[in-house]
């Protein structure tokens, strides 16, 4: 029975992907790449819509910080669900973003005759990426909330740091990073850029 | 009894498609998906005449003429193809190096069997050969529901209706068949059943979708962008790699 299987699922993934197909919106009479060439999409696009200072207030610890010395304990429930909520409503604008991003080109793309297979692969796969990245984002927002998510990521990135320091001193670094020519930024190097 | 019903009402649909398109003078534009409806025709014909005068005979001539019919079937594939993807020399370039990709693939898998046995298709049976044909189909299928979905290739009803009913077909014989050669005997009489209901449910979906002709929809406006591919493609990975940044930028402490 075990060689039944791909034949089933093959079956079944044809009839789920014409459910997909059915349920797909009529694209709407506007050619996306027309947007695109009044310029107002090109502006969403680059758009980060929540100003930054927000976005590190969002994720840094400081109100939590604060929240946290207050007594009734409604305070910080209503806190942090406001935050979580906010921080997911940032995730879904980025993901948003993207698929503005990914529409206007393939609406270019799919006229263009000197469309390569290739090339366009990689940027499907790019979106990809950054799909199940917001994904992750998202489902550690929901399970432990943007503060936590904060400091979840700060311990990966000490803990990737200390690894490094490891690393680096029981191997010479041509050892350590294979024998690329390229010199690997520690895991830290991203907090000493400004933000 | 119910399967000679099943089989009649069947052959009326097919009847009606024809006579519609006909008719409307709709033939012409597609006529792939028409050689496809007529052969079924015609072949159930000839099969329900055997049927009734010479039943002996009847398997026999099922199992010879199933497979011209799948390979006529390859045809309907390539009508929505045509159709879907003629405005769109971007997309249909995608789908094309998807069938070749897919396409080598199945070659290199027949080349591996014939390497190690006697059976080049790995189909012991006629149901198992018919079954990894429609297999196929059922895989070219899916690379072309992925492009035309990806690049939101607008497609109409008639179109709509050619893949809903061929996908329904395709799918359901896949499994179908596959059942019924893993279950054996226990399979085959609801095999009979099942077959012609699903094969009837797909000609109900082309009754419904290609009754009249509805032309392909077209964006309102054609863009005017002329844009170099390589310089687009860099672009948009720009973008989400920036994108991506931000996100990081934004999470990290």
């Amino acid at each position: 029975m075990t060689g039944a299987w791909p034949f089933l699922a093959l079956g079944l993934l044809l009839l789920v992907l014409v459910i997909v197909l059915l349920q797909r919106a009529t694209p709407s009479e506007h050619d996306p790449a027309e947007l695109f060439e009044e310029g107002e999409t090109q502006a969403a696009l680059y758009a980060e819509s929540f100003p930054q200072r927000l976005v590190d207030r969002l994720f840094g610890s400081e109100d939590w910080e604060f929240i946290a010395k207050q007594e009734p304990a409604r305070l910080k429930r209503l806190f942090l669900q406001q935050r979580t909520a906010l921080a997911l409503s940032w995730v879904r604008d980025a993901r948003t973003n993207a698929t503005k991003l990914i529409r206007v080109h393939s609406a270019v793309a799919r006229k263009n005759s000197r469309l390569e297979p290739l090339v366009e692969l990689r940027v499907i796969a790019d979106y990809l990426v950054f799909q199940i990245l917001c994904q992750l984002i998202a489902s550690v927002i929901w399970l432990r909330g943007p503060v936590a998510m904060g400091r979840l990521v700060g311990y990966a990135d000490d803990l990737s740091e200390r690894l490094y320091k490891v690393n680096s001193r029981a191997f010479p670094a041509e050892l350590a990073y294979g024998h690329s020519n390229r010199q690997p930024a520690p895991p830290g190097a991203g907090r000493a850029r400004g933000r | 009894m119910f399967s000679l019903a099943v089989w009649v009402v069947g052959l009326a649909l097919e009847g009606l498609l024809l006579v519609r398109a006909i008719l409307g003078d709709f033939f012409r534009k597609y006529p792939l998906f028409y050689l496809y409806v007529g052969w079924v025709f015609a072949l159930s014909s000839v099969r329900l005449i055997i049927y009734l005068a010479e039943p002996a005979y009847y398997r026999v001539f099922y199992w010879y003429t199933q497979p011209f019919s799948v390979l006529v079937g390859c045809g309907l594939v390539w009508e929505v193809y045509r159709q879907a993807l003629g405005r769109y020399p971007g997309a249909a370039r995608m789908a094309r190096n998807l069938f070749l990709f897919l396409l080598v693939m199945v070659l290199s898998k027949i080349m591996v069997n014939a390497w190690n046995g006697p059976v080049w298709w790995q189909a012991g049976t006629t149901a198992e050969l018919e079954r990894n044909m429609r297999a196929v189909q059922g895989i070219l299928l899916i690379a072309l529901i992925i492009v035309l979905a990806h690049y939101a290739i607008p497609l109409g009803r008639n179109l709509k209706g050619m893949i809903v009913g061929y996908v329904l077909f395709i799918s359901t014989s896949v499994i179908d068949l596959t059942l019924r050669l893993f279950l054996g005997d226990s399979f085959q009489k609801s095999w009979q059943y099942l077959q012609p209901v699903f094969y009837l449910a797909a000609l109900t979906v082309w009754g419904f979708t290609l009754w009249s002709y509805q032309t392909i929809p077209l964006p309102a406006t054609e863009s005017k962008i002329e844009a170099d591919y390589q310089i687009l493609a860099t672009t948009t990975r720009k973008r989400l790699l920036q994108a991506r940044a931000y996100l990081a930028r934004a999470i990290r402490p």
